[in-house]
């Protein structure tokens, strides 16, 4: 069974050297076809993979290995642990609704496209499913190449300086990132005199207490680029607002959660002892995250760049919830990424769906669509009460438990967590005003002459949305399906030999 | 009967199930027939009244049942069960919701059959319903927030309903966004209290902040914190009860809901969701001290004077009935904080009876003259006696006169007969009480011409019957022996403000004066909030700069560091040959004198050394 | 004065040569200049061979023959070089070096 681990990382990518092959039929109808078919079989296998699962555990119980550069000690190994195999799961689920958003959105160079977004979802996958430090960073650097691509080709406005930004503005995060994987790697040889860069070898290193702090420090400016913590952030708005909405659905869905697990697995799982004497300042990054994106999007006139900043809020809250290293706040933290994923993800389709329709974002110009569009009003009111965290729908859930485990933490410095924390939950009141901005926006007031044409959204987009809507509502009202397979992560799993 | 309280979760279930089967129906394009929704809708809520109308009779022994039917959340430190608390508070307020509701979607159904968004109207009322009954059965703090929230996005949705009006989508997200701030604060104290009760209280798994077992709280909290910060964590739910019923500093919400369809404002925002401030102080009561009960006090008499001060003023129909329920709320919260539950619910349901009355009048008027302002209005007495009479009577109930009011006013009365001031206040608020409700009698129904078409409609009328007689009944139950010297002049109170309307109605005067003007511009509040607004508005913008040329700029500063850089060293590539022979045979120059330097400095250190 | 002519004086006489033929290439505006200048160089290096290969005792030839091929080398490279010089007159019309900058940048 392990061996189907490299068989979900690599079959994309051998699709999409097929759909690039001069073998494969130019014509439309087919590709798109065969992108969403694949989409599909993915996903299926995906829950198939599920299903075998033993999720009880916190250590990665499902580990395929091959041997890559032998005189390192780098191998190539493949592990899933219940996040990983939860997260790839989610990835497969927003590549297949982003496949099949693409039909309207996407209207040249389909081969091309199709092909970088799966070379994208090979990436991504690897990336959750790595075992081994530098195979983790191949696949890290490997999604960006496709992601300018994308990013480019298909974008709007001033794309090529966004996506130059944007690849490098992350790949000097991968700069510190590979910077501490070295300094890993070397301790590893210095102190258990093999060269090895396994994840589960990790755990008996002993790295002395500064050079600790230090690959702490660079690994989180690195994975905090790309989860946006707030002053390494500002890559971000002019990315989702500029690029093709399947594209912005999958960066806001997808990528925002690899450097989520990035924190994850190795600023909280394996250098844990300096996560506990830094937590407080990471959870006051956290609450400014939240507070300073919330102002922030409250002043935004395009749809999509409010989407964005709610999107670095959200993962704010994410940060405070795992930073306050107890399993409530962990559960929520980790909630809040599948949340937020199916929130952002629904958003920016009926950004989308507004922008193919109406030919503009700017919020000044849209106004009254509910007369001609109350399929699509209907089918976003979950969406966007779940993004306000009403309850019974999941964003509720993954605030409530953040938001709790946050005050929980016991800290002992000059930092005060606990009213950081009651000053981070106005976002509650914040998030309110920028997501009704965007419904009141859109489908409230009166309709004007020049929107007057609009016909409403077709049967798949809605059922698109409706999906959606429906894993939010299931989420809200059952969270007990996500949280007893995420709450085995209590504070301690990976801990490095050699305490403070 | 054991049935009732086990099956309880039928009542909050059948109004799912109905908007299901509306909204089903209107996906599927079926043309579902309004008396059919009406139907099923009249089926929940009866449903409904009959579990509420048997378990009030089942629990006059004032017995308590708890169930947690759902585990909804566990973990480690939280342990979440949703599930029902069936004690006489929840069945008062569960019989007022219900049969309410009955009654109110009995009339929607003469008031809105005009309407083509009918359907979806009723989706959105049992959507209400199924919110109000979770919150009123709540065993937990938990749930009871989660049903709270759903009820304001339920309220949230009826006010927008219009949402072709820019000014109706205005005032729903103003009316959302207040409601949040109270949400906020309930939030924080409850995580506040989650923290206490998993750090150091570790109750049994059940009862996670469950109601029955709260007293408890109040010992460990105040052993484990001083008095001050126990008195602001418990006026964090004070706060959020003061924005869900509309008390002063928050009170602004309630004008603008009145955008609300006119079933709606009655069923919403004056006989249950506003209710839903003064449950949540009667669950938590047994935490409150005398410095918190005092600020319930203070504020809810703040409102009633200061709300009754405005509504008298009001042209606007609907946004007079919304200032009057912000003052009757005061003065049930007045009760609350002297002490007074009994007082304080009687007065509530019948308040809620009362209001509900009038609003429904006022939606037959809005009717009959197709605008809502009172300027307009006259005659009506002439050609719709019997809205006349219905008015009248809510009118001599508001103003605790006769009927149902008479008993409440009374029963408040006494309790608070010990306390000067306040009784002071009540007369005066009881005086302003009447002249409003009398001068909008006079000025809506009385008059020489005659020629208003009225609008009768079966349903509506069969809707204000049923409600007026429960207005009558409690007058019933007053015993004459209860009849005191402030009775007395509570009654002259209302009949000389009687007079006085009738004065001001014969004369016709344009009220003047500063006090006038102080009332008409709503003491300048919303101008205040305006400004307020505006503060927030700069702080949004300052941030949005910051981020687009501070952060943003910095992130540019470094490729223009890093650009005028690269131009400043690619200019040692001028093209011209001759040039770089000579850099290169420099550097060589350099690079063999320095080599030769350190060998023969490293000869001649290992000379001396060796 | 009666000096002894030793190596040194050969020595110093070539780098004078070589310093004067690198300026002048160097700073030289007129290729042609340049390509008298690189003569000067190519000479002063003969000159140093020539020096070392007579003030030594024994008979060694490798630096004589070494400078011959010097010598070749340096008519060889003035002939291209001339070749060079008259097709860039022939394109550019200039024999200026600051006006042919074509890698700049």
């Amino acid at each position: 069974m392990n061996y189907i681990i490299p068989l979900v990382i690599f079959t994309p990518l051998m699709m999409s050297l097929f759909i690039m092959s001069p073998l494969f039929s130019d014509d439309e109808k087919i590709i798109r076809r065969t992108a969403k078919g694949f989409s599909i079989f993915h996903f299926t296998l995906m829950i198939l993979l599920t299903a075998f699962f033993n999720f009880s555990q916190s250590e990665f119980t499902m580990k395929t290995s091959y041997k890559w550069i032998e005189v390192l000690g780098i191998n190539a190994n493949f592990e899933f642990d219940s996040l990983s195999l939860l997260l790839t799961v989610l990835t497969s689920f927003i590549f297949l609704l982003s496949v099949f958003i693409s039909k309207n959105m996407i209207k040249r160079s389909y081969r091309l496209y199709y092909s970088l977004i799966f070379v994208l979802q090979s990436a991504v996958t690897g990336v959750f499913g790595a075992g081994d430090l530098f195979l983790f960073f191949l696949f890290w650097e490997l999604e960006l190449i496709p992601m300018y691509l994308l990013l480019l080709k298909w974008g709007s406005g001033n794309k090529q300086k966004t996506a130059m930004k944007f690849l490098l503005y992350t790949f000097f995060g991968s700069i510190f990132i590979i910077a501490g994987f070295l300094l890993l790697y070397y301790w590893n040889f210095i102190s258990n005199g093999i060269l090895s860069s396994d994840f589960n070898n990790i755990n008996t290193i002993f790295i002395p207490d500064g050079i600790k702090a230090l690959i702490f420090v660079l690994l989180f400016i690195g994975f905090g680029i790309k989860l946006p913590v707030v002053p390494l952030h500002s890559w971000l708005p002019d990315v989702h607002t500029q690029a093709a909405t399947p594209v912005s659905i999958i960066l806001s869905s997808i990528l925002l959660k690899m450097g989520a697990y990035g924190i994850f697995r190795f600023n909280l799982q394996m250098l844990e002892t300096v996560y506990e004497i830094l937590a407080p300042f990471i959870m006051l990054l956290a609450a400014i995250s939240i507070i300073y994106a919330g102002f922030c999007a409250i002043n935004q006139k395009d749809i999509k760049r409010i989407i964005a900043y709610s999107g670095i809020a959200h993962m704010g809250i994410f940060l405070l919830g795992i930073s306050s290293l107890n399993e409530t706040g962990i559960t929520g933290g980790i909630f809040q990424l599948f949340s937020h994923a199916l929130i952002s993800a629904g958003l920016f389709t009926i950004a989308g769906i507004i922008y193919v329709k109406c030919g503009t974002k700017n919020l000044l110009k849209l106004q009254g669509l509910g007369e001609k569009m109350p399929r699509l009003m209907l089918i976003s009111i979950p969406v966007i009460f779940a993004g306000m965290g009403i309850p019974l729908l999941a964003g509720f859930v993954a605030e409530f438990l953040s938001f709790t485990g946050a005050f929980l933490f016991q800290s002992e410095g000059i930092i005060n967590t606990k009213l950081i924390t009651l000053i981070a939950l106005s976002s509650v009141i914040f998030c309110s005003v920028y997501m009704l901005k965007i419904f009141h926006g859109l489908f409230f007031g009166e309709i004007t002459k020049r929107l007057n044409k609009i016909s409403d959204i077709n049967i798949p987009q809605f059922a698109a949305l409706a999906v959606i809507a429906l894993y939010l509502i299931i989420f809200g009202i059952f969270p007990s399906i996500l949280t007893n397979t995420i709450s085995i992560y209590s504070t301690v799993t990976y801990n490095i030999a050699g305490v403070f | 009967m054991e049935f009732f309280s086990d099956n309880i979760f039928l009542i909050l279930i059948m109004p799912v199930w109905v908007c299901f089967i509306i909204a089903s129906g209107i996906f599927l394009k079926l043309n579902i027939s309004y008396k059919v929704t009406l139907m099923l809708t009249l089926l929940s809520s009866f449903t409904g009244l009959i579990f509420s109308g048997m378990l009030l009779k089942q629990n006059s022994l004032h017995t308590e049942v708890i169930e947690s039917i759902f585990p909804w959340l566990s973990g480690e430190n939280l342990n979440i069960f949703l599930g029902s608390y069936i004690d006489l508070t929840s069945c008062v307020f569960l019989s007022i919701l219900m049969l309410i509701s009955f009654i109110v979607q009995l009339y929607s159904y003469g008031y809105m059959k005009d309407n083509k968004d009918f359907n979806k109207y009723f989706i959105y009322l049992n959507f209400f319903n199924f919110a109000m009954t979770g919150l009123i059965l709540s065993p937990n703090l938990i749930q009871m927030y989660i049903f709270w929230e759903l009820v304001g996005a339920a309220s949230y949705i009826l006010v927008g309903f219009f949402h072709n009006d820019k000014e109706t989508s205005k005032a729903a997200k103003r009316v959302f966004i207040i409601n949040r701030i109270g949400d906020c604060a309930f939030l924080a104290g409850i995580i506040i209290f989650a923290y206490f009760s998993i750090t150091y209280i570790k109750q049994p798994p059940d009862t996670f902040l469950a109601f029955n077992s709260i007293e408890d709280f109040r010992f460990h909290l105040l052993a484990l914190t001083s008095d001050g910060f126990y008195n602001l964590i418990l006026l964090l739910f004070i706060i959020a009860a003061f924005v869900k019923s509309a008390q002063f500093p928050f009170n602004v919400w309630l004008v603008d809901a009145m955008k609300a369809p006119t079933p709606v404002s009655a069923l919403i925002h004056s006989a249950t969701m506003v209710c839903m401030g003064v449950f949540l102080i009667i669950r938590i009561f047994p935490l409150l001290n005398n410095t918190l009960l005092y600020i319930i006090l203070f504020a809810g008499l703040t409102t009633a004077v200061l709300c009754a001060f405005i509504a008298c003023s009001r042209k606007n129909i609907k946004k007079m009935l919304a200032y009057s329920t912000s003052s009757q709320l005061g003065l049930i919260f007045t009760a609350l904080g002297l002490g007074a539950i009994p007082a304080a619910i009687i007065y509530l349901v019948i308040h809620s009876f009362t209001k509900a009355l009038l609003f429904l009048c006022s939606g037959v008027i809005s009717k009959t003259f197709k605008t809502l302002d009172m300027d307009e209005m006259h005659s009506l007495r002439k050609s719709d006696f019997y809205l006349a009479v219905f008015w009248i009577i809510a009118a001599l109930s508001l103003s605790g006169l006769f009927f149902g009011g008479f008993t409440s006013k009374e029963i408040l009365i006494k309790t608070s007969s010990a306390n000067i001031y306040v009784l002071i206040l009540i007369f005066i608020t009881s005086f302003m009480t009447a002249f409003y409700s009398f001068k909008s009698y006079f000025k809506i129904f009385e008059g020489e011409k005659n020629d208003i078409l009225p609008v009768k409609e079966k349903t509506m009328l069969t809707a204000l019957t049923v409600l007026s007689v429960f207005v009558i009944i409690p007058g019933l139950m007053f015993k004459a022996s209860d009849f005191d010297k402030y009775c007395i002049i509570a009654v002259i109170t209302g009949i000389a403000a009687l007079f006085a309307a009738y004065f001001v109605y014969k004369n016709k005067k344009q009220m003047q004066g500063f006090l006038y003007n102080l009332s008409f511009n709503e003491l300048y509040l919303p101008f205040v909030y305006k400004k307020i607004g505006c503060i927030f508005e700069r702080v949004y913008a300052i941030s949005d700069f910051t981020d687009k040329y501070i952060i943003d700029g910095f992130v540019y500063l470094i490729v223009r560091i890093n650009t005028s850089f690269s131009k400043i060293i690619s200019r040692l590539q001028n093209g011209n040959i001759q040039t770089y022979i000579a850099y290169s045979i420099f550097t060589a120059g350099v690079i063999i004198s320095i080599v030769t330097l350190v060998y023969h400095a490293a000869a001649y250190a290992k000379g001396v050394s060796g | 004065m009666i000096i002894n002519i030793t190596l040194y004086h050969y020595l110093i006489l070539a780098l004078i040569l070589f310093a004067i033929g690198f300026t002048g290439l160097v700073i030289s505006k007129n290729l042609i200049k340049a390509l008298i200048c690189i003569e000067l160089i190519m000479s002063a290096i003969n000159l140093n061979f020539i020096a070392f290969t007579s003030f030594k005792n024994y008979i060694f030839l490798k630096g004589m023959v070494f400078s011959l091929f010097i010598t070749a080398v340096s008519a060889v490279q003035s002939a291209i070089g001339l070749v060079l010089i008259y097709l860039i007159f022939k394109n550019r019309k200039t024999l200026m070096s600051e006006e042919i900058e074509e890698l700049k940048g």
